[in-house]
């Protein structure tokens, strides 16, 4: 280089390290280009750790590790597209407020590091002497929809049938229990009926109390992808984002879903829009339930609901038979202290237009957690492994049976729900709490009840990725745990889609597996033996298949795991019998062809009652519905708005424990608290947009930033679920069915807050 | 994966104890990867059919365009509103698939909403805009910037950008982002790497609704109807930049749709060593001007000693104001490379002419001290004595006085320029030349009255002569101040407009988040440029040290004020933005 060239460069540089390091490079492995710091070596797909729509991500690979990730293009659920939550999702596990060792309370009252023998022998050694003084029922463990299935799986077991406790729950109680009974009461077992691909083959989709472009932003993928001009109805108090991109939105009175519903089906009865030989041939019940809904007259449910006669014939008008009609709910029926009765109305719906069992169709709920669906079928909780009963005999035979345990030590009824467990800590009756993957003293509805129960007791373990989460806070022992990426196990996504999770990132200090910790409980409890054939999560798998053998969720024809990664991950049910001519079910060889491994052995989308047949004994799906009941805490004078609550955004997950550790996704939502309001509201209360204000409940305040808008009705306010305050104010009721807390209506006021 | 317990343990075991082997052997699993042992391959080799070809191509093969673009075309974003929900999964593709840092982000996801009336909102993505005149290109002193003659892509050098901020200033749509590990700007580069071989920029690829694409548009089109484009409610006047981004919607906006954040108000970044800068760098000039303005109409001392003490002042003050001002730079070793923009950027200009000031009050201090060095110094050094007489009498010649009062103002100028040369409403007008002048005088003029009341005060009995000088400057002071201040509360007339412009959020502003500072800025004003100097005027020039007392009384809170005055400057400064959050 010349002088000239060089004086050049050096006053106008064109190249050089800091251009380089932003330079992308074929990434390989189908990816395209990719930044070339982050060059995979290799590749492979896994689940996403968040929701419930199951997306695969493709991890990229450099010596085995993760150093990026992708939408994984050839899985059936996502097809390459990504929430931000996804595309982040290795950010959390690199945050520094990781637990890395596990954390004992020391007589001092701070938190001190201790080894993880220590700790174990803290654990066991407590509990035991407290089971010893106060009876099984003075333990209690409280779990996640978070983690594998495998782990809920041997949770379940040496809980259950090992430490020998009687009450463990879930937080799927507080998202998808209602669910979870109205389809077993309603089809006979816990069987949502959809696969994705009925998105795009609807002519008509109904969304009760969902907002999936928020909060499942891939299923709202697959709806846009619907080539057949839908029709989109969303059914909402609130004009959220899938209220403003569907056709038509019907902004009913908050908790006045279960009328609407009575009142569509009295208009099809009335104006014969049924499908009276499906009724006749698949269901019971239907007379019963035509007398109730008969007095449920337009003009009173119009009234009622607040949407007019008029526009309920024109709803009832658009999903009468003739056409594909699908419904899909999520936690604005669940949430409802009548969510059973509420979704058992949509699932009557669909059955009394035949609407189920078809291309396009179903009452289809779509889940929270990204296994809430594992915990619903394996987790030991509120039922017996693969979907079994408590109360049944013979299903805690079969338990038995397969454990080589005696029956008679199983409990014949399910345990206490979550908001029972809380109530028995409260007065006194449960000594100690273990919670695991879960943030009850955010998400808690009514936090406070949760705080004063933490307070209360002898012993709160917290096992967790973090220390500092609301409730690690609190507690007397943390145990660290490995995280999603860290380990590995299956999950059962909305559509019944089993996917795995992997082992793409080593995890910090002494943090391990939820399954190792349960294995290492087990050894030092001194039942190892309960789970000696379970040494690892796809062992759990193997047993897991067991149970489900003969069941509706029947997966014995799952060979192991890479199966499930080859297929793209599995629907349940998939029996053995249907893979006796599959030709390609054996294991994964990796000599075999690229061509033979690429070819999915196993339809890739199915649905459930094709047949018309449902899993009652008699083969029949029951209409079940009950008098709506009244609001638990409606508005008065005092308190004269209902506080409605919900996802703000596509960026944020639950009590953001996760999502807060990445940079990038707390750009995407605001910092501050917020609550919704209408212009009228606010204008009558001065309040503009950004101001300060103080909710109040009768059970707490929280204080958010006013945001003036018209996509809440006047009356109504609306905060998301992700600040910590918005649980003091919320209002404990729960459906009596399926225990499940309302989180989505109480009676608040608002003052303007002179701070800044 | 196995775990490697009964065939190992036992020994392990025997001598820890069998929990902690278990333990032992647990922790030794999990930091154990097994996913590629187990599963990579299968993946990679599920690849073969596709070798190098990505796998999304047929998800984005129609939101590219066909054709290169022909000369009269440009490369350019069309986002489909109605597709767009909000989802936000294009932030994080551009973060992840371009690697950004840790809390980087090229592209951003707004809310425009219908407060009054039908209720409405529709989230709004935007990265940079490609725009036909580019203002962060305009406006870079180094030429960082490029617009590509083919693409339009508008390309950022990052080896050679200095770090000095000014295209942040400069774009309307918030573009540039600063980095401030690596001391540079970036910004979006529509993925030009990816387009050159048929691959769909980040965004395109990610977005699950398929509503960014990339088209081709006419640049002719774009400037005559530029208004079509970036056109949201509440984005900035497109005039500006002719930005190209296209945004289709079938819906109608109603007449109240704005910006979710067009009430937020929130003070902005200070850029202190700016504000250091401006306000030293108007000293200095100040003070020379009063120091060769001075000496040219006979008011000051021309006593050799004087005259090398006060362009040494101005001199050295100078020098600070630059070095301050490079201390500012992201990467201040390449500071020189700030020459080559002279043509177009105004930033480029300040500091040619900052630069200039500098040498040639320097130049002038050094010539003045020479002159008064013994004789004998100087013929040690075996100058042509000629030479220095020449040079001796040329720095206190009037010609040589006007090209440092020339350069001073130049100088003031080209600072006022690079402000007004901004989309930012506050900055943008001869408001800002006015007040950087009336700072330059205010703070010149108190420097120079301590100046010479101390140098009075060392020269007793030659207070006489100095009092109308004195006299006049003091006069001066408050009617400065008084337009100054004129000149600062201009702003407030804007807390009643209807609409929330910058104006009214910079009124909002200096009203509430940056009242105390407001207030510091507004007596700091007062007691140094109108109470002190009245206080002064009616205590009368004595010579002594009360007027030393009284000068520093003006001096210090004058400065201290503009100080103040100059952080409100920059924080109160609302620029126009794409709808936020």
């Amino acid at each position: 280089m010349d002088l000239k060239e060089k004086f050049t460069e050096l006053m106008r540089q064109r190249g050089g390290r800091l251009t380089h390091e932003m330079v992308l490079t074929p990434g390989r492995f189908g990816l395209g280009q990719t930044p070339k710091r982050l060059q995979p070596d290799s590749t492979t797909s896994m689940i996403c750790g968040y929701c419930s729509t199951g997306c695969s991500l493709k991890i990229h690979l450099k010596d085995g590790k993760a150093v990026n990730l992708t939408p994984d293009p050839d899985y059936p659920v996502n097809l390459g597209m990504a929430c931000p939550k996804g595309w982040e999702a290795l950010t959390p596990l690199k945050a520094d407020d990781r637990a890395v060792t596990p954390l004992l309370r020391g007589g001092d009252g701070k938190m001190a590091p201790v080894d993880w023998d220590t700790a174990l022998k803290v654990f066991t050694d407590r509990l035991k002497a407290i089971i010893a003084k106060h009876g099984p029922e003075s333990v209690a463990f409280l779990s996640t929809g978070q983690i594998p299935a495998e782990e809920m799986f041997i949770l379940g077991l040496l809980s259950k049938f090992g430490m020998g406790l009687i009450h463990g729950d879930a937080n799927t109680r507080q998202c998808m229990a209602t669910s979870h009974v109205a389809y077993k009461q309603s089809f006979g077992f816990d069987a949502p009926p959809f696969s994705y691909k009925d998105f795009e083959e609807s002519d008509v989709l109904v969304f009760h109390g969902a907002n999936p472009c928020i909060a499942h932003p891939i299923m709202w993928e697959r709806v846009m992808m619907n080539k057949r001009k839908p029709e989109i109805l969303v059914v909402d108090p609130r004009q959220t984002e899938t209220a403003l991109a569907a056709t038509r939105h019907y902004p009913l009175q908050p908790k006045s879903d279960l009328p609407l519903l009575y009142g569509l089906a009295n208009i099809l009865i009335r104006e014969g829009w049924i499908d009276q030989a499906y009724i006749d041939a698949h269901t019971t019940g239907f007379d019963g339930f035509k007398t109730f809904v008969a007095t449920y007259d337009p003009e009173m449910v119009g009234k009622l609901t607040g949407l007019g006669s008029k526009r309920l014939m024109e709803f009832a008008d658009l999903i009468r038979p003739g056409k594909r009609v699908s419904h899909w709910w999520t936690m604005g029926v669940n949430q409802s202290h009548e969510g059973v009765r509420t979704a058992q109305a949509i699932i009557n719906l669909a059955l009394m237009t035949g609407n189920i069992g078809k291309p396009g169709t179903g009452a289809n709920s779509i889940t929270g957690q990204v296994n809430a669906m594992g915990s619903r079928l394996f987790s030991n909780t509120t039922g017996l492994p693969g979907g079994r009963n408590y109360p049944d005999a013979q299903h805690r035979k079969e338990v038995a049976d397969i454990l080589g345990i005696d029956a008679a030590g199983i409990q014949d009824k399910p345990g206490l729900a979550y908001d029972q467990i809380l109530e028995q800590v409260i007065s006194g009756k449960i000594k100690a709490l273990w919670v695991i993957a879960t943030n009850p003293a955010h998400s808690w509805v009514n936090q406070a009840e949760f705080r004063l129960a933490a307070s209360k007791l002898d012993l709160l373990v917290v096992q967790d990725m973090y220390h500092d989460t609301d409730t690690a806070k609190l507690a007397h022992l943390v145990l660290p745990s490995a995280g999603w990426g860290e380990k590995e196990g299956t999950v059962i996504n909305s559509e019944r889609r089993i996917g795995l999770f992997k082992k793409v990132y080593p995890a910090p200090g002494q943090a391990l597996a939820d399954f190792y910790i349960f294995k290492l409980i087990a050894k030092y409890w001194g039942c190892e033996d309960l789970l000696k054939d379970m040494q690892t999560p796809e062992q759990a798998f193997q047993m897991m298949k067991r149970f489900s053998a003969g069941r509706p969720c029947d997966i014995t024809g799952i060979a192991d795991y890479p199966m499930i990664d080859r297929e793209g991950g599995i629907q349940w049910p998939l029996p053995a019998s249907a893979m006796a001519k599959a030709p390609s079910s054996d294991g994964i060889d990796a000599t075999r062809s690229a061509a033979d491994s690429a070819r999915p052995a196993v339809t890739r989308e199915r649905r459930l009652f094709e047949d018309g047949r449902y899993y009652h004994p008699d083969g029949k799906a029951k209409f079940q519905f009950a008098p709506p009941q009244p609001i638990p805490e409606p508005v008065t004078a005092e308190f004269p708005f209902a506080l409605l609550t919900g996802r703000w955004s596509s960026a944020q997950w639950h009590t953001n424990t996760r999502t807060g550790k990445s940079a990038v996704l707390r750009k995407l939502y605001s910092a501050d608290p917020l609550v919704e309001i209408h212009p009228e509201d606010a204008s009558r209360l001065k309040l503009a947009s950004g101001d300060w204000v103080q909710v109040k409940s009768r059970r707490g305040q929280a204080r958010a930033r006013a945001a003036v808008s018209s996509t809440v009705q006047p009356g109504q306010v609306f905060m998301p679920m992700h600040d910590v305050e918005v649980n003091r104010l919320t209002f404990p009721a729960f459906d009596p069915h399926s225990r499940q807390p309302s989180y989505k209506h109480c009676a608040v006021r608002l003052e303007k807050d002179g701070g800044d | 994966m196995k775990i490697k317990l009964k065939p190992k343990a036992p020994s392990l075991a025997t001598f820890l104890g069998e929990g902690p082997a278990l333990i032992g052997a647990y922790l030794e699993e999990q930091q154990t990867l097994t996913a590629v042992d187990r599963f990579s391959g299968m993946h990679d080799l599920m690849q073969d059919g596709f070798p190098g070809k990505p796998k999304l191509e047929s998800h984005y093969r129609d939101l590219l365009p066909l054709d290169k673009p022909k000369p009269g075309q440009q490369y350019a974003f069309e986002v489909d509103l109605d597709r767009c929900t909000g989802c936000k999964a294009c932030v994080t593709a551009c973060h992840n698939l371009n690697g950004l840092d840790e809390d980087e982000t090229w592209r951003s996801v707004g809310l425009i909403h219908n407060v009054i009336g039908k209720p409405l909102q529709q989230t709004v993505t935007t990265a940079c805009q490609h725009c036909l005149e580019p203002a962060c290109s305009h406006g870079c002193p180094v030429k960082a910037y490029e617009k590509d003659p083919v693409t339009g892509i508008v390309k950022h050098l990052d080896d050679q950008c200095i770090g000095c901020e000014y295209c942040i200033l400069k774009c309307p749509y918030d573009v540039p982002q600063y980095h401030k590990g690596k001391g540079i700007v970036r910004k979006c580069d529509m993925c030009v790497g990816r387009l050159e071989v048929g691959e769909a920029p980040a965004c395109v690829q990610a977005c699950p609704t398929k509503a960014i694409k990339i088209t081709l548009v006419e640049v002719g089109e774009v400037r005559r109807n530029h208004a079509n484009y970036a056109a949201i409610p509440g984005a900035p006047d497109s005039s500006y930049t002719l930005p190209t981004t296209r945004y289709k919607t079938a819906r109608r906006f109603p007449a109240g749709m704005e910006a979710a954040d067009a009430y937020k108000v929130k003070k902005e970044k200070p850029h202190y060593p700016l504000v250091v800068m401006l306000t030293l760098s108007q000293l200095a000039a100040g003070f020379i001007l009063a120091t060769e303005a001075g000496s040219l109409a006979g008011l000051l001392p021309l006593h050799p000693l004087f005259q090398i003490i006060a362009r040494s002042l101005g001199a050295f003050l100078m020098t600070v104001a630059i070095v301050v001002s490079i201390t500012h730079l992201g990467r201040p070793l390449y500071a020189f490379r700030a020459v080559i923009g002279f043509r177009r950027s105004w930033l480029s200009r300040e500091i040619v002419a900052f630069g200039l000031l500098q040498a040639l009050a320097a130049a002038a201090a050094t010539v003045s001290l020479m002159g008064a060095l013994p004789a004998g110094f100087l013929a040690r050094l075996s100058l042509p004595p000629d030479l220095m007489g020449h040079l001796i009498d040329a720095a206190s010649s009037p010609a040589s006085r006007l090209v440092l009062c020339l350069a001073a103002v130049l100088g003031v100028h080209c600072s006022a320029m690079v402000y007004r040369d901004t989309p930012r409403a506050l900055w943008a007008s001869r408001i800002t030349s006015a007040k950087f002048l009336l700072t330059a005088a205010l703070t010149g003029a108190a420097a120079m009255l301590t100046l010479v009341t101390a140098w009075v005060l060392a020269h007793v009995g030659s207070a006489g002569a100095f009092k109308d000088l004195a006299l006049y400057l003091t006069a001066a002071l408050p009617v400065a101040l008084i337009a100054k201040l004129g000149c600062e509360a201009r702003v407030h007339r804007h807390l009643d407009d209807q609409d929330p412009t910058p104006l009214k959020k910079a009124a909002l502003l200096l009203r509430g988040e940056l009242r105390l500072a407001n207030v510091i800025r507004f007596n700091l004003g007062l007691l140094g440029g109108f109470l002190m100097p009245i206080l002064w005027l009616n205590h009368g020039f004595a010579g002594t040290g009360a007027d030393l007392a009284f000068a520093l009384a003006c001096f210090i809170p004058l400065l201290l004020g503009e100080l103040a005055e100059r952080y409100l400057f920059f924080t109160a400064c609302v620029p126009p933005r794409m709808p936020g959050a």
